[in-house]
């Protein structure tokens, strides 16, 4: 959770970390799922740590000399990628027991959804936390911000509260399904 | 779990360290070549982004002559002049942030009144300290000798470390000219 609910202070920083790490996600996924076989089981976790830290690094070295105004922008975000756990759950959980091409449309499955989930809490806290979205004041100056969005104890009460609601999304979403099902047997 | 009846502890060991040494020694070799591949032209970016931030606060047609620091201090100084005459100073300093180093580049007058402040790097929080690259620095414009936060200079409401990171880099520039330069002018 740390380096998500760091990065998502605004609508553009989620984005950008999302996106990152979705880049990262589709590559890790492909170098695992093709070293599944070699990698022994009990030494698994430490064989992902060293090769999606390993393989990070080398592309920020790249970024920082081939495209340096890129690594300006995002090069804060790619140190807090290497330690965020969705990496590796979904290299244990997914790619280390499937073929490269599924792992890599996981991957890209994975990131998009993170990414959407970090847009919508950088935009939640952007707003109630700055009045703005994107940097452009929305509120014509009414609106006093509640800057506290923007601290991390603002961060976690927004978690909490989207959170509750996609489970009242999903609750609904089940009652409606066995309801139908209901109907139908009668 | 049968097999590790058949198979002696030593050559279990092996199994699976083998692998892991193999994975260690292959990543670091490759991330080492790419770094030889790249940080010479790494290193030119970082010039090119600390003349253009030199450019940005003294104006064009600068010349650069570099000064060495007196102090003691890791400073780089130049003195920038225009067609011969003197127009200040610019300071290149290291100091630790939030996040990690903050590398910053201050423009001095020649009376050694604070004219710009280009941060060149930083590691610091993504909406919060990293505002110390933006509108908050030019607070330092005109401002000369020691400063102090609250004082002198306002904070960053939530990002304290950051803002007096920064205070103290702009602090240690100063101080490190004064003593390489002897003084105001």
């Amino acid at each position: 959770m740390c380096p998500t609910l760091a990065t998502t202070t605004s609508f553009i920083n989620g984005i950008g970390m999302g996106l990152a790490a979705t880049a990262v996600l589709i590559c890790s996924n492909f170098l695992i799922s093709l070293l599944r076989k070699f990698i022994p089981s009990p030494v698994r976790i430490a064989a992902y740590i060293i090769i999606i830290s390993g393989f990070v690094t080398a592309v920020e070295l790249f970024m920082k000399a081939y495209v340096f105004s890129l690594y300006q922008s995002l090069g804060l975000f790619i140190p807090l990628i290497v330690v965020n756990c969705i990496i590796f759950a979904r290299a244990e959980a997914f790619a280390s027991k499937n073929s490269p091409l599924p792992s890599v449309a996981d991957g890209l499955a994975t990131g998009l959804g993170f990414t959407g989930a970090l847009g919508i809490i950088g935009f939640v806290r952007e707003l109630i936390g700055t009045g703005k979205i994107l940097g452009h004041d929305i509120t014509f100056g009414v609106y006093e911000p509640a800057f506290f969005f923007v601290l991390p104890a603002g961060a976690f009460i927004t978690l909490g509260f989207i959170i509750a609601g996609v489970r009242r999304i999903s609750d609904v979403i089940a009652e409606r399904k066995l309801r139908a099902k209901e109907d139908k047997n009668k | 779990m049968s097999e590790r009846k058949s198979i002696p502890t030593i050559l279990y060991v092996l199994k699976i360290t083998l692998p892991l040494l193999v994975i260690c020694s292959v990543t670091a070799a490759a991330v080492s070549l790419v770094y030889a591949f790249t940080y010479k032209k790494a290193e030119q970016n970082m010039n090119v982004l600390e003349q253009s931030a030199i450019s940005g606060i003294f104006g064009k047609n600068i010349e650069c002559t570099g000064e060495s620091n007196l102090s003691g201090g890791n400073s780089v100084i130049y003195r920038i002049s225009r067609s011969g005459e003197s127009v200040g100073y610019s300071v290149k300093t290291t100091v630790a942030g939030f996040g990690g180093d903050m590398e910053i580049l201050v423009g001095y007058g020649n009376d050694l009144a604070i004219i710009g402040i280009s941060v060149l790097s930083h590691s610091e929080t993504p909406g919060l300290g990293d505002r110390i690259d933006g509108e908050y620095k030019n607070q330092y414009i005109g401002k000369k000798g020691e400063l102090a936060l609250g004082t002198d200079i306002d904070a960053i409401v939530g990002s304290t470390i950051s803002s007096s990171a920064l205070i103290s880099a702009v602090n240690t520039a100063t101080a490190e000219l004064t003593a390489t330069i002897g003084g105001t002018k």
